[in-house]
């Protein structure tokens, strides 16, 4: 067996490898677009040196759009630069729900090609964790999910503070099973919750974890 | 000649299908395999540019289902993976087809559409 050190490495590389890739992808949408309207212009400008005439909407129209997906490349880059600086230190103090609502986001393109809506409540839950490893077990969490759940489903998640410890609960409000109890968890996920002390319970339709709030 | 671009990028295949009208290539486009059906079931499309990746039905499977009702239109495939190990991969999922890597070099499209056209009618 892989010592424990080992195993949880070998996870957050995995999710990192798989938010890279996602990230990745979208950014190249992102360039393709502003590619496109760039070369729009290009072709209007070209057409104004022959003498032709160039609407003024169609500049608008392609300048916005370019716009737009800086502002969406940016939003991307800022999710993945988060994600990345909880790497910084061993121990980290954290919103519970800003953290899950950032693996939420991260998961965002796989979310949208199981056309499966995810949404977090708010909420004021602190915990003093490592970080990382609860994001990375969020996403693979989120990502098994995904793919146990039916297409057009969606899950609702919410955060409590119970006492010394927190509450991440999600609900498929269809009654529909989150996990495949022989699948997840598996020899990484098993080694994430040994780390953060994560007690999971599955029923239909609802997945609960409950961890410290203090991990110190 | 009569193209149909699918994307689920919206801005990004009405830009293209706009350059391409700049061009002299007759060009629609949908934002989804389903509409793209619909489009076809009344339309004859001599090409589709196809994104590999969508929500619900992929490019490869669409080709299939477009295929069914116009056996003879010709394919192009656009992604976004960047690696050269999913270009070969990509290709050679995609078959005999032409297979581009986001951002395109509309050249390059204009020119596959062509050289694609022409070795349907050869």
């Amino acid at each position: 067996m892989e010592p424990l050190n080992d195993t949880l490495d070998a996870a957050c590389l995995q999710v990192f490898g798989k938010i890279s890739a996602a990230v990745s992808h979208d950014l190249k949408n992102v360039l393709a677009i502003v590619n496109e309207n760039a070369g729009l212009l290009d072709d209007l400008a070209l057409r104004a040196a022959k003498g032709g005439e160039i609407p003024l909407d169609r500049l608008n129209v392609a300048t916005s759009r370019m716009l737009k997906q800086v502002k969406r490349g940016d939003a991307v880059l800022k999710n993945l630069n988060r994600f990345a600086h909880t790497t910084d230190a061993p121990l980290l103090q954290g919103n519970v729900a800003e953290t899950v609502a950032l693996m939420v986001d991260l998961a965002g393109r796989q979310a949208a090609m199981r056309e499966t809506v995810i949404t977090v409540a708010p909420d004021a839950a602190m915990i003093s964790t490592c970080l990382v490893y609860l994001e990375s077990f969020v996403y693979l969490l989120l990502r098994h999910a995904l793919e146990v759940l039916p297409r057009k489903e969606s899950v609702e998640i919410a955060v409590a503070a119970e006492g010394e410890t927190v509450c991440i609960r999600l609900v498929n409000p269809a009654g529909l099973p989150l996990i495949q109890d022989d699948v997840f968890p598996g020899a990484q996920e098993k080694a994430l919750m040994e780390r953060l002390k994560i007690d999971l319970q599955a029923l239909p339709g609802t997945v609960a974890l409950r961890l410290p709030a203090s991990l110190a | 000649m009569k193209v149909l671009l699918v994307d689920d990028e919206e801005e990004l295949v009405v830009t293209l299908a706009e350059r391409l009208s700049i061009r002299d290539i007759d060009a629609d486009w949908a934002l989804s395999g389903e509409d793209a059906l619909r489009m076809a079931a009344d339309k004859r499309y001599d090409l589709a540019v196809l994104d590999m990746k969508m929500p619900k039905m992929n490019g490869l499977q669409l080709k299939v289902e477009l295929q069914k009702q116009w056996p003879a239109m010709r394919f192009i495939f656009l992604t976004g993976h960047g690696s050269e190990e999913d270009f070969e991969a990509g290709a050679s999922e995609a078959g005999d087809e032409y297979y581009l890597i986001k951002p395109v070099n509309i050249q390059e499209l204009v020119a596959k559409i062509h050289a694609s056209f022409d070795a349907g009618e050869a």
